[in-house]
């Protein structure tokens, strides 16, 4: 039998520990209409069709296809989906998910009938938020970030989708790509971690931006939030920067000015997250040099500059031959990656958090844990699952 | 094995997982559930884990946004018969209207498989999948008949017919149709007619849709225990009822009882 270096364990076995906010992970949901000409196809029927490469590896949706681009395509309701692969914070993470999403887009285009055609119909952000402090996260960000949030969105949204997930906080946005969706990411990011931080900590929220008197109401289906456009009594979209919102104490504030307020308390959590040129163009958005998603009625279509092919995590589809032993995935969500491991005749199952999914997969991938993997056939396992 | 990383809970379950972890990776002799690999959903109305969807299962639901455009009260809201309990292939559902109505089905031929001197694996599987099982439908989209959340329980009949190495699946207790069989996943689509509904003073019958996909999940020994998948039903032609076409959509699961 053969053991691990130690400290490649000691390192492993540390890497929650060690993980710092910068370890966060992003992720961004595209639905789209398909369109026959004026005739709206059902996604559902039209999905399992497509010669789409890729394999089914979630177990909580037989449409999913996870694709060689990293992401998966599917089918919510009537509208197809495409997912990013969840992405984590760092230099150039916020393009990568922008340009993963535009791959997906290109991918789900090039494998649809020649007669049907994608309309966006709506975007949700998902930022990596720790699961105790999930919900007070999202109901902080739907009193104080809110509004804020939305000025980001196009002016035919009806409003903004707030919910605490497993791990994570979803935002749901109408359809937004390219540059509205990375000014959008960077404020979820900042909004996240900053409400993240007041829900743990009473001197943390006295910097938070005025808690607002908005009608927030009960998300119908899942566990959440929904703040219409008109939810502070004028509408968002009509008055723009000029409209104007009471807070819980009584005054009053436009806004522009609340929009200045979140993004001075965003930015003070992002320098630490991304890097200053990813901030600029909100820099540029709140002092109004440059426009916002819901200041402008179209906006040219987010074409990939070039290298479609997103390459920046390890794929989860490719075989791995690591000696005798041969890996192959066979399931995948944001939640948790399984992988067949194979030694002739004797099979182990690995499940790997979502979380150190990239990290794990290098480290197959660069032999570090080779002899981990073998040590895992040479050694009696009583029968049974893991739960 | 060398190295110590055990996770607490690994020894509460004392049950062949591995104890070195490295990024918390858990090994064992036995493929994970489900519930290891989906991330626990929280209940709609208190936002507590363990509610009544449990896991993220992608299908469970769709995008709030058209639901909240869709409660708005000047959208006019239809009912659509969907599937009840079936026995012996008669299947019974509710109206459009207060009242109960039957249910034609208009047959499909069942699944061929092509000939060849062993059996195909769609055969094989089709051949597998026979039993009955116990299904929980759960609306995910709804309409005013059918609000989301409702659940609905009944029984399917999965028979198959073999000649030589080509093996056809039927579903006795859904429409009695026939069922496509690709890879893992299996397909059943049907078209039911039902009667315009009492209040639209329209006599005459309409064509609904219905679609549903399941993905096979094997036990340990292969046996196919359990099926999980999607229905959703429209109507394209409500409007020859004077009403709405309001699709609705559900989850799916079935449970190999017999």
């Amino acid at each position: 039998m053969v053991s691990p270096k130690p400290d490649v364990l000691r390192s492993a076995r540390s890497a929650r520990s060690r993980r710092s906010p910068r370890d966060r992970r992003l992720g961004v949901e595209h639905e789209y209409r398909l369109l026959r000409g004026s005739e709206v196809v059902d996604a559902r029927q039209l999905i399992p069709t497509l010669p789409l490469d890729g394999s089914l590896l979630d177990p909580g949706d037989p449409l999913a296809v996870r694709g060689e681009w990293g992401g998966v395509i599917t089918a919510d309701g009537m509208e197809a989906e495409i997912v990013t692969p969840p992405c984590r914070l760092g230099v150039d993470s916020l393009r990568r998910v922008v340009d993963a999403a535009a791959t997906g887009h290109a991918v789900l285009t090039s494998a649809l009938p020649a007669d049907v055609c994608l309309q966006g119909y709506s975007t949700h952000l998902n930022v990596e938020v720790t699961d105790k402090a999930c919900r007070s996260t999202a109901l902080l960000v739907a009193r104080r970030f809110a509004p804020a949030l939305m000025l980001f969105d196009r002016q035919d949204s009806p409003g903004l989708l707030i919910r605490p997930r497993h791990r994570r906080l979803e935002l749901g946005y109408d359809h937004i790509d390219g540059e509205a969706l990375h000014a959008a990411l960077v404020l979820a990011i900042g909004a996240a971690a900053m409400c993240e931080r007041a829900a743990r900590s009473r001197a943390a929220r006295r910097v938070l931006p005025p808690e607002l008197r908005l009608h927030v109401v009960p998300s119908p289906q899942r566990y959440g939030w929904y703040v219409d456009r008109r939810a502070g009594g004028q509408d968002l979209y009509e008055c723009g920067r000029a409209t104007v919102f009471q807070t819980i104490s009584g005054s009053s504030i436009t806004a522009q000015e609340l929009l200045e307020e979140v993004w001075t308390c965003a930015r003070a959590a992002l320098d630490a997250l991304l890097p200053h040129a990813d901030v600029a163009l909100v820099d540029e958005m709140v002092e109004g040099r440059h426009p916002l998603r819901s200041e402008v009625t179209t906006v040219e279509p987010y074409v990939v500059a070039a290298n479609p092919r997103v390459e920046y995590a390890p794929s989860v589809l490719a075989r791995r031959d690591r000696g005798e032993v041969v890996l192959t995935t066979v399931a995948a969500t944001w939640h948790a990656l399984v992988l067949r491991a194979e030694r002739g005749a004797d099979v182990r199952w690995i499940r790997v958090p979502g979380e150190h999914v990239d990290d794990f997969l290098r480290s197959v991938d660069s032999g570090h844990i080779d002899a981990w993997l073998a040590g895992q056939f040479g050694r009696t396992i009583m029968r049974g699952g893991m739960a | 094995m060398a190295g110590g990383a055990v996770r607490a809970h690994d020894h509460a379950w004392g049950n062949g997982v591995s104890r070195a972890t490295p990024f918390d990776a858990v090994v064992s002799t036995a493929p994970p559930r489900r519930r290891d690999v989906l991330a626990p959903e929280r209940d709609v109305s208190r936002g507590r884990y363990g509610g009544e969807r449990g896991r993220d299962a992608k299908r469970t639901h769709h995008d709030d946004r058209r639901r909240l455009r869709r409660f708005r009260p000047w959208h006019a809201v239809a009912g659509l018969a969907v599937v009840a309990v079936g026995t012996a292939g008669v299947v019974v559902a509710s109206s459009r209207g207060s009242s109960s109505a039957v249910v034609t089905t208009s047959s499909a031929p069942p699944t061929t498989v092509t000939p060849t001197t062993t059996m195909s694996p769609e055969s094989q599987l089709a051949k597998s999948l026979a039993a009955t099982y116990h299904a929980v439908q759960t609306f995910t989209d709804g309409n005013s008949n059918f609000p989301v959340g409702t659940v609905r329980n009944f029984d399917i009949i999965f028979t198959t017919a073999c000649v030589d190495t080509v093996c056809t699946m039927r579903s006795k207790g859904l429409y009695d149709v026939g069922a496509v069989i690709s890879g893992e996943q299996v397909t059943i689509d049907a078209t039911p007619t039902e009667p315009c509904p009492v209040a639209s003073g329209v006599t005459g019958q309409i064509t609904d849709i219905f679609h549903m996909v399941l993905r096979v999940t094997h036990t340990q020994n292969g046996t196919p225990d359990q099926l999980t998948g999607i229905i959703a039903v429209s109507s394209p032609d409500a409007a020859k009822c004077n009403t709405t076409n309001d699709p609705v959509a559900s989850s799916i699961v079935l449970t190999r009882v017999a």
